[in-house]
């Protein structure tokens, strides 16, 4: 019994911190303003305060950049933020500087996919994701009109552009009643 | 033997010109008073003779044996037989067994939709008589031996002469001859006691209420253990997929069969694993789920009190109490045993925000894989808390960690002698035949595996 012992107790002390799924905020779809030089995050985090009623719930955040805008939607939502099921990332053509910005968070802080599609939209993203009456997810709708539009690139093909030859070109396209590509945009910028 | 009214004594004499003075003594209920009546009291009573040597030819039983040593006696009294005595001769135990027994009815367990229907019974005299019928070779055979100090049980050691190895035969009388002195009286307290490793949560002996289960057995080079008084047989060494196996694979067609069998052993990992998977996955690898099936899993445990791991412990416990509770109560009782469980379990809890729905799919996806696998129960229930355990502690990790060591723990075990995986590690296609698939008939044949491995 002795022996079996110190097993069990070491089984019993490893292991992180556990958070209860439902106690994580998720976030399903984000994007990004630029503001003078403050960044707006659109974010939508899945509600599941009401049982077997999951909704989305869009949050705003601003602040000076990226990796700090993420960090106060912890304060917003009150939980932990999960990006691991982030279905895409928009960016406003006022914030394309930003997209490299965006790409190195994204391969860097390994909190999502590096699948993750991104697009630079025309417009405001803030509005873009507003969410209508009786429609438990908008994220899901857009990330199936930007596939389908084919405005969208995978995160790691436009960072392997970047880190090869410096430079990648991301499709813009409007989001409207019917969305479609309307040009592209060429970033330069280095990426870590 | 004062404080017995079941000893009976039967005085008697023989008719003139010689009287010799006889006695009967027997045990009521054990030995048969009409055959003793018939067969040794009538023809004394009747008998006109001139010696006691005469006497004896006279007595129509048909199994007599002279005995002097009193506690033999005794034992023989106690088994059934009854003595006689005749003056100026030595006593005769004469086998005059009639005490109750049931019809060898089908095993509850063990049940076949073709095939034979027979099942052992529990003296264990008949049990022999149904294996003999069954190998009619002269070279299968029965060593007798006792246990024990007060109950003296008896046991009986059965073997192919020339088919099973002899090394094993030997090394199962050492298992036995160190626990000769212990009273053993039901037939798992003879496996846990015979078997190589004794707090492994495998078996390493296989149990069979089946006579043509313990026939092939023996024809393929097992030892099968009898215990008088159980309807169970021993066999052994056995093997890991030997668990996977039923009477029906070889009964009906072999593709049926293999499709059962690939289908147990699958259902005895799923059966293990699932509770551990769920919990390591929604715990500490989110990422791995759909998004869809997250949302609707997390928005089903919003509400619930407990943390996961608990509630899983909860609810696995819940169902292996029914399941203990369904197996002992009576028949009648049973129906309202379903009803707890599936309103008050699968419904109201739900209902109550008690526990997720999504857990009770787990609970029930584990309870019917676990069904399946009968022979091997006590494992995969062990083994499912431990690697429930693993992975609410370190996720899949823990999880992969834990199945390591089961892996390895089958692997590393041994039944008197053979290794418990032999016939799928290092895997071969002669030993593939009968073990995790059934093939056909044509190919398969009784013949002794265990050779190549005995060490």
């Amino acid at each position: 019994m002795k022996r079996l012992l110190i097993p069990i107790i070491c089984i019993f002390l490893c292991g992180c911190s556990q958070r209860e799924i439902e106690n994580v905020a998720t976030v399903v779809g984000a994007g990004i303003d630029l503001e003078g030089n403050k960044i707006t995050l659109t974010a939508e985090v899945v509600d599941t305060s009401i049982a077997g009623e999951a909704t989305g719930e869009i949050f705003t955040v601003t602040d000076t950049d990226l990796e700090r805008a993420a960090g106060r939607l912890i304060d917003q939502t009150g939980k932990d933020v999960y990006w691991e099921h982030l279905k895409f990332f928009l960016i406003s053509e006022d914030a394309k500087l930003l997209t490299t910005d965006v790409i190195n968070w994204i391969t860097e802080s390994g909190k999502t996919r590096i699948e993750t599609p991104i697009g630079i939209v025309k417009g405001k993203v803030c509005e873009i994701m507003e969410k209508g009456e009786n429609e438990p997810f908008i994220s899901e709708r857009i990330k199936n009109i930007m596939v389908r539009a084919g405005c969208q690139k995978q995160t790691y093909i436009a960072f392997n552009e970047l880190y090869e030859s410096g430079k990648t070109t991301l499709p813009l396209f409007s989001y409207t009643d019917k969305p479609e590509v309307i040009g592209s945009i060429e970033i330069k910028g280095e990426v870590r | 033997m004062g404080q017995n009214y079941t000893l009976k004594i039967r005085r008697m004499a023989t008719l003139p010109p010689k009287k010799i003075n006889c006695a009967v003594i027997f045990i009521d209920g054990l030995a048969s008073s009409d055959y003793l009546s018939e067969f040794i009291i009538k023809p004394i009573t009747k008998a006109s003779v001139l010696s006691a040597a005469h006497l004896l030819n006279r007595i129509d039983a048909a199994e007599t044996e002279a005995e002097d040593d009193f506690e033999r006696q005794i034992f023989a009294l106690n088994s059934g037989d009854a003595l006689l005595f005749i003056e100026g001769e030595s006593t005769l135990i004469i086998s005059a067994k009639g005490y109750m027994k049931r019809t060898p009815n089908e095993p509850a367990g063990e049940q076949v939709t073709v095939g034979a229907h027979e099942g052992f019974v529990e003296p264990i005299m008949h049990n022999l008589a149904l294996l003999r019928r069954r190998v009619k070779s002269d070279r299968l055979k029965y060593e007798k031996l006792l246990l024990g100090k007060t109950a003296k049980s008896c046991i009986a050691l059965c073997y192919i002469d020339g088919v099973a190895d002899y090394k094993l035969i030997e090394r199962v009388k050492r298992r036995i001859d160190k626990i000769k002195d212990k009273d053993i009286q039901n037939i798992n307290a003879l496996c846990e006691n015979i078997k190589d490793i004794p707090y492994s949560v495998f078996q390493t002996v296989s149990v069979t209420e089946r006579p043509d289960i313990a026939s092939a057995k023996l024809m393929e080079g097992r030892i099968a253990i009898m215990l008088d008084g159980s309807a169970a047989v021993i066999t052994a060494p056995a093997v890991f997929t030997e668990f996977f196996q039923t009477a029906d694979d070889y009964y009906l067609n072999f593709y049926y069969g293999s499709i059962n069998r690939v289908l147990r052993i699958i259902c005895f990992f799923l059966t293990v694993s699932i509770p551990g998977i769920y919990v390591g996955i929604l715990t500490y690898h989110r990422e791995l789920l759909p998004t869809n099936l997250l949302i609707s899993i997390a928005s089903a445990r919003a509400g619930v009190p407990f943390p996961l791991l608990l509630e899983t412990v909860i609810l696995l416990g819940a169902f292996d109490l029914l399941k203990d509770a369904s197996a002992h109560v009576s028949s009648g009782l049973g129906q309202s045993l379903s009803i707890v469980g599936a309103l008050i379990l699968g419904d109201s809890a739900v209902s109550a925000h008690f526990i997720s729905a999504p857990l009770v799919i787990i609970t029930a996806a584990t309870g019917i894989t676990g069904l399946i696998n009968n022979n091997i129960r006590s494992a995969s229930v062990v083994w499912r808390y431990i690697l429930l355990m693993l992975s609410a502690a370190a996720g899949l990790y823990g999880y992969l960690f834990g199945s390591v060591l089961m892996l390895l723990s089958i692997s590393r075990m041994e039944s008197f002698g053979v290794p418990y995986s032999m016939d799928i590690m290092p895997l071969s296609l002669g030993q593939l035949r009968d073990s995790i698939i059934r093939s056909s008939w044509k190919k398969l044949n009784y013949k002794n595996i265990f050779k190549r491995g005995t060490r």
